[in-house]
């Protein structure tokens, strides 16, 4: 699904690079936390993933795609088929539940049909199927962070990735949005959840990718984060 | 992306910025009329050009009681005529000649001056008889000029083309400065535009930065705003198309043309004309306007 290879990325302001020869091969289906100090090189692999960036050297291949060589016009396209959560949740302010995850869907262009059909399940897929006329103000962290993810997963999307979804969350919050994510996982959404939420990484025992200086220094099936498993 | 859909985002859009939306409205609506001046009064110079040019005609003075140039020795006499009348009739150029006796001017001049007291200072022979020449083409004035200017019993010759073109020499120069003014605006609006689409993006940046997020085309990103844009130019150039309609029709049609009438006034299909010019400018600079700022600030 995902392949780093001999990925480098260097900035033009900074002397060490981002990235740091990365390595890395995900597949369709997995579950993967990508751990790190701020700085770490987390943000610019999800950066080069979403194509917000070009890699230095090396390729970077999603679903049979080599990312940095995707000419600029088949980008939108190429967004299509991956979700994304932030920690900020990014919902727009005036529309309600229902519209903030309809804008996801009208602006690539999906029915009116199309949307009344999707929305319902997912919203009742997130547990909000009740608040569908609320705007986001009227929401808890947490059920904004639902309404994100609602969003991000309403197209259908194969790969789902989410940075620091849980962190402006309380923990109990965040185990709730972990379910959801594992979840999703499960219909068989690759996801790749940049954190630095301890807990929620020891409680779920999935693979764990721990970035330092923009190398991977560790990467461990069903890992904890602060132990190395040696 | 759905006609509704796009259509509901361009109304929020506009109504969100609508300070802006009012100026861009304005400045399209006065730089537009001023183009719309500046291209009436184009055809309108042609059209009384058109008119005028076919009556002009070169008026040979004959001596009369007063004349004092050394062609005239006294009032022109019968031989001097024909004599003038024979080498009218052997130029080229010539295609009519009327000759205007004394009298004939006398009675004109009455008409023209009834009921003024002027009319009581002049007398008959006052006025000079002349010969009225019409040309095949008003510039070969001076081929008749030269062949007349010394012969015995002409007083003067008279090109009427010389006082039309210092008249449409000042109409051009109000047409080049309404010209001018009209680009200078259309400059200021190129740039209002250009700041307007510019305070949108940033004002919705959240929206955009999801859209490109969740793989909206590049057109789906910026169709909005340019569409603002174009709206905003579509109200502007519809008021200043009522405004040169409603000059045509209460300014010139009722104040002008009564009481001028001897000059012709551009007609409805020629202010008509100007119409698609002025949407076309109007929506036309905006759109690309719009879509080069876009290009600059919602890369990605």
């Amino acid at each position: 699904m995902i392949n780093f290879d001999m990925v480098s990325k260097q900035y033009k302001n900074s002397n060490t690079p981002a990235l740091d020869e990365i390595n890395l091969n995900i597949a369709q289906g997995d579950f993967v936390f990508l751990v790190g100090q701020s700085g770490s090189g987390k943000s610019s692999l999800l950066r080069l993933l979403l194509k917000e960036e070009k890699p230095t050297s090396g390729t970077v291949t999603v679903d049979g795609i080599n990312v940095g060589k995707l000419p600029n016009r088949k980008v939108p396209a190429f967004r299509r088929t991956m979700g994304i959560v932030f920690q900020d949740f990014r919902l727009l302010p005036g529309k309600t539940v229902f519209d903030n995850v309809a804008f996801g869907m009208e602006v690539i262009g999906k029915s009116k049909k199309e949307i009344q059909q999707r929305i319902p399940a997912i919203l009742d897929l997130v547990g909000l199927d009740e608040k569908a006329h609320r705007l986001p103000s009227e929401l808890s962290g947490g059920e904004q962070q639902r309404v994100a993810l609602a969003r991000a997963f309403v197209n259908k999307p194969k790969l789902l990735l989410a940075d620091e979804p849980t962190g402006n969350l309380d923990p109990s919050t965040s185990v709730g949005i972990m379910k959801l994510l594992d979840r999703i996982n499960r219909t068989g959404t690759t996801i790749v959840m940049a954190t630095h939420d301890v807990a929620i990484v020891d409680q779920m025992r999935k693979r764990i990718v721990q970035m330092e200086n923009g190398k991977i220094i560790r990467d461990q099936e069903r890992g904890m984060y602060g132990h190395t498993g040696h | 992306m759905r006609l509704s859909f796009v259509s509901k985002e361009v109304g929020n859009g506009l109504r969100r910025n609508f300070t802006m939306t009012v100026a861009l409205i304005v400045s399209v609506a006065v730089s537009l009329s001023l183009v719309g001046a500046a291209l009436l009064l184009s055809s309108q110079v042609d059209r009384m050009k058109g008119y005028w040019y076919d009556k002009i005609e070169v008026s040979i003075f004959l001596c009369g009681t007063s004349s004092v140039t050394f062609t005239c020795t006294g009032v022109v006499t019968d031989e001097q005529l024909r004599n003038i009348e024979t080498i009218l009739g052997g130029l080229e150029s010539v295609q009519d000649i009327f000759y205007e006796s004394s009298t004939d001017a006398y009675d004109q001049f009455k008409e023209q001056f009834a009921g003024s007291a002027i009319l009581a200072n002049i007398s008959p022979d006052a006025l000079p008889a002349s010969f009225r020449v019409k040309l095949d083409n008003p510039e070969n004035f001076e081929k008749v000029a030269g062949a007349l200017q010394s012969v015995q019993g002409v007083e003067s010759i008279q090109d009427q083309r010389k006082l039309l073109d210092r008249f449409f020499q000042i109409l051009k120069g109000l047409q080049s400065f309404a010209l001018v003014i009209a680009l200078a605006m259309l400059f200021v609006t190129i740039l209002l535009v250009m700041n307007t689409v510019r305070v949108a993006a940033f004002a919705r940046r959240r929206e955009t930065s999801i859209m490109r997020s969740v793989g909206a085309s590049n057109m789906a990103i910026r169709l909005p705003f340019i569409l603002e844009a174009a709206v905003a130019a579509t109200i502007g150039s519809t008021l200043a198309t009522a405004g040169i309609l409603a000059s045509k029709y209460w300014l010139i049609d009722a104040k002008l043309a009564p009481n001028l009438t001897f000059i012709p006034f551009v007609t409805w299909n020629e202010v008509l004309a100007i119409v698609p010019v002025l949407y076309l400018v109007g929506v036309g600079t905006t759109v690309l306007a719009s879509s080069v700022t876009l290009r600059r600030y919602l890369r990605g």
